[in-house]
């Protein structure tokens, strides 16, 4: 796939879109979600990783490990803009490659060094997507001194989880991550479990795979879309708007999800699809129009945007940017970010006539994706989004219908 | 942000005509919790922001 060029970076053309939303007098939202790839290489070799499996390999420039100069450099660039825009709260996440292959000497340094140089004013929030094969007590030691929060990735079922996230022997992990879940799950570690993600499989089970992420207790959870877009369709995801397989799969967990007497972990994706269906806004990239909050910068000091994009085409998360020359508030004004700020502006003209684009916010961003026409179009997963969200409205709307009966 | 002239549809749920006092009394089912944090962010307005889907 060619690489896209400068001047559509956005997706939006400059004659037309880019510019035009450059010029809109919006004022833009500060980045409150720093995500720190603090380790360049995996010990597992995923067949769905957008990091080293898709389009992007600019993976194989990096750095093995975040350098403690660069860490100082991003502690530094992270102050500078909380102080600049009034920020109470940033959260910090350690991310991969696998992080944790970083040691736990990096960690107890690193963590040291963005809470001595970030302002007084403000707080700070620290955790790390991991694999969890290498969760150890030594490790869990280490982050739960340093107030580390741990979040893991498990493909639900064993056979589900086996079949894409396996050790470059082939391999599988399923044995290793239980063995490093059973471990968080213990004593006083419980308490740095920050949740599961799961990435949905269409030849698994859907209740099986949600019920068997449950024996893990997880506070949070969520199910990821496979990465894909118009141009590398993700699997099961046909032409025909009349298919609609992972809102089937998904509708299934809800029903499980929703119907129990009592909520047994927070999952992510169908909370903000009901809070944004009565009203409220999201807080994640999946769905809702908000703008984007979130900074990615690499090993070796660049700063990009939202890394899934990598799916897309080779260079689609570069912004040119490095911590060395520039600030974070110079990212609030790249063109691509302005897109991700521009809520209903940036949308694909089809998008604003739908009744649920408010909910759905045209999709994540890397699924809206068409080589030769960038990122204004409505995403690969349109017709599942609509029947997805359509099915939760309904529910809620029954509910709530029945609600105002029992107590009007 | 400039939205007002955009021609756009909505399709949100219907929350008026609901005892506020009372789904403050349910129990922690899903619709409770989803409620709930209506209820909150009313009361204590959300900021705004898109966080990274790749976290969780």
């Amino acid at each position: 796939m060619k690489d896209q060029p400068a001047s559509t970076v956005s997706g939006l053309p400059s004659s037309d879109g880019s510019v035009a939303l450059c010029n809109t007098g919006r004022r833009p939202s500060p980045i409150q979600q720093f995500v720190l790839k603090v380790y360049s290489r995996c010990n597992l070799a995923c067949d769905y990783c957008y990091v080293y499996q898709m389009a992007d390999q600019s993976w194989r420039q990096r750095p093995l490990a975040m350098s403690p100069g660069t860490v100082e450099l991003v502690a530094d660039r992270i102050a500078q803009h909380a102080e600049q825009h009034g920020l109470l709260l940033v959260g910090i996440v350690l991310h991969g490659g696998e992080p944790l292959l970083a040691g736990e000497a990096f960690f107890a340094a690193t963590a040291r060094t963005l809470r001595e140089r970030l302002p007084a004013t403000t707080a700070v929030t620290l955790a790390l997507q991991s694999n969890g094969v290498l969760l150890t007590e030594p490790m869990l030691d280490v982050l739960g001194e340093h107030g580390i929060q741990v979040a893991v990735s498990i493909d639900g079922t064993p056979a589900g989880h086996d079949g894409h996230r396996r050790y470059p022997s082939g391999r599988g992990s399923y044995a290793d991550v239980e063995r490093g879940l059973a471990l968080l799950n213990t004593g006083p570690y419980r308490d740095l479990f920050a949740g599961l993600l799961c990435t949905v499989d269409l030849t698994q089970d859907p209740v099986a795979t949600y019920e068997n992420l449950l024996r893990f207790r997880p506070p949070r959870m969520d199910f990821l879309l496979p990465l894909g877009n118009w141009s590398a369709r993700p699997p099961g995801r046909t032409e025909d708007p009349a298919d609609t397989p992972y809102a089937d799969w998904l509708g299934a967990v809800f029903d499980r999800w929703y119907s129990a007497p009592e909520q047994e972990t927070q999952l992510r994706l169908f909370r903000e699809i009901i809070h944004l269906l009565l009203g409220g806004v999201s807080h994640f990239e999946g769905v809702g129009l908000a703008p984007t909050s979130v900074a990615v910068v690499e090993a070796d000091g660049s700063i990009e945007q939202t890394d899934a994009l990598k799916s897309a085409h080779h260079g689609a998360a570069d912004t040119g940017l490095h911590l060395a020359t520039n600030s974070f508030d110079d990212l609030l004004a790249h063109p691509a970010v302005v897109a991700r700020q521009s809520g209903l502006l940036a949308l694909a003209d089809q998008c604003r006539q739908c009744p649920v684009h408010r909910v759905c916010g045209g999709g994540f961003y890397p699924h809206r994706y068409k080589a030769g026409s960038g990122f204004r179009n409505p995403s690969v997963y349109c017709p599942d989004l609509l029947a997805l969200i359509g099915r939760i409205n309904r529910r809620l709307d029954s509910d709530l219908r029945r609600l105002r009966g029992t107590v009007g | 942000m400039g939205d007002k002239d955009l021609d756009v549809v909505s399709d949100l749920v219907d929350l008026s005509g609901l005892d506020l006092e009372v789904l403050r009394t349910l129990r922690d089912t899903a619709l409770a919790q989803a409620i709930h944090r209506v209820l909150q962010a009313a009361e204590n307005p959300e900021e705004a922001t898109l966080g990274f889907q790749q976290f969780i």
